[in-house]
């Protein structure tokens, strides 16, 4: 690891004005779960960490009207055991229960599962985000892209978005507050993700000195939710398709739909093609199906991975299935 | 590894995905002693538990899903590719 300064500011703004308006010159640091290992791996070297840990007002999970909102410091076990996300957002507990292992979860905090950089392995092994050899020619597609998109993926980006919490916080409606040197703002989260172009490009929206201050759900009265991943591993290991959908209604007249696909894009996938063919239907084991072809029809796999897109087809309809009420 | 560059990109536990504690069931150990095994004198109990699961999961598997999948581990993309080729040879 490189040497690097350390500040602990006390507040949100503080902690903006420390952090540069370049990436890779500073970096936030809160559970530092994913920070810390790629500094040692010397995939990020910043000059300056910025502590936010010592920011009181980032912690916490509270009422908002008739949602909920919660701190961007809150750490994932704070999460899974809050009361009220149990009572009204249980698949977003159990989501959280499933990330990582239990004392990656004491650490790490949800705005850094928000952020966490991607697990691609030339990412990990300091190839890049958009890896490409000497004469500019792209890596993954000719290498051991078994992991990599299978939606999304016509640009230079082939890695998949990380998070197995975000697609089902955007299957609930959440937004993402920010803040920085220009003031705060609000996105829904699936705004919040872009596909990079460039190597200088992140995959994500947030600037380099804005802060994720709050993450904050809607009221989910009304819907029904679910979540499902297929994993090789049964516990401690990144999925190879989640998916999260919310049923709007009954499941036997279905008014609306979100289906939110993870693991399996640059960005948390969000399908309208399958919200669609979900609207007006009664769930059944036979619309389930139809819904995942059409969320996955547009895949186009890399040359390891055409096994993702059957993998994600059945996460897709277990969690249909799961969320009106049947078992997955 | 990269076919490209020559890296190793499973070189930590991350990517190098072993099974887990949650991915193995009860295990019973059978000591095979008393007559007829004492006589042979000491033998190596490092090397058998290497030898014996693969073949033994892989039994497994093929008598689960009636397909062999014939290459350690069985992933999710080999189980699949052996399903698909199966459905298409019974075709």
């Amino acid at each position: 690891m490189r040497a690097f300064e350390y500040v602990s500011p006390t507040n949100t703004k503080q902690a903006a004005s420390l952090l540069s308006a370049t990436w890779g010159q500073t970096e936030i640091l809160a559970g530092g779960t994913d920070l810390l290992a790629l500094m040692k791996e010397d995939v990020v070297a910043p000059k300056r960490l910025v502590n936010i840990k010592d920011i009181k007002e980032l912690s916490g999970v509270n009422p908002d009207g008739s949602g909920l909102r919660i701190g961007a410091l809150t750490t994932l076990v704070e999460v899974a055991e809050n009361a009220s996300v149990k009572e009204k957002y249980p698949a977003l507990a159990e989501a959280v229960q499933e990330a990582a292992s239990p004392q990656i979860r004491n650490m790490a905090t949800l705005g850094g599962n928000l952020c966490q950089r991607p697990r691609c392995w030339y990412f990990r092994n300091g190839l890049g985000l958009l890896p490409k050899d000497e004469s500019g020619k792209d890596l993954v597609p000719a290498g051991e892209n078994r992991y990599h998109a299978i939606l999304g993926n016509s640009g230079v980006a082939k890695f998949v978005s990380p998070s197995t919490i975000v697609p089902v916080l955007i299957a609930y409606g959440a937004k993402v507050r920010l803040e920085g040197p220009k003031g705060k703002r609000e996105l829904p989260l699936e705004k919040f993700y872009v596909i990079p172009k460039t190597e200088k490009d992140r995959e994500h929206d947030l600037l380099p000195n804005e802060l994720v201050t709050e993450i904050t759900l809607p009221s989910a009265e009304g819907w029904k939710v679910a979540h499902y991943e297929i994993r090789q591993k049964a516990a401690f290991d990144w999925p190879l398709a989640v998916a999260a959908v919310a049923l709007q209604g009954d499941a036997s007249n279905v008014q609306a739909a979100r289906v939110v696909l993870g693991h399996v894009a640059p960005t948390p996938w969000v399908s309208p093609e399958a919200a669609a063919a979900l609207k007006g239907q009664k769930v059944s084991e036979e619309t389930a199906k139809k819904v995942a072809d059409a969320a996955l029809n547009n895949a186009k796999p890399l040359s390891q991975n055409a096994y993702k897109v059957q993998l994600a087809r059945v996460a897709v309809k277990r969690a249909i299935l799961k969320a009106a009420g049947g078992a997955a | 590894m990269d076919p490209t560059t020559g890296r190793m990109l499973n070189a930590d536990m991350e990517f190098y995905r072993l099974a887990g504690l949650n991915d193995i069931p009860e295990l019973k150990v059978h000591m095979m002693t008393g007559k007829g095994y004492d006589e042979r004198g000491v033998i190596g109990l490092g090397e058998p538990p290497a030898v014996s699961p693969g073949a033994t999961i892989s039994n497994a598997v093929a008598n689960a899903l009636g397909v062999r999948v014939g290459i350690l581990p069985i992933t999710p993309d080999k189980v699949l590719a052996a399903m698909n080729q199966a459905q298409k040879a019974g075709a």
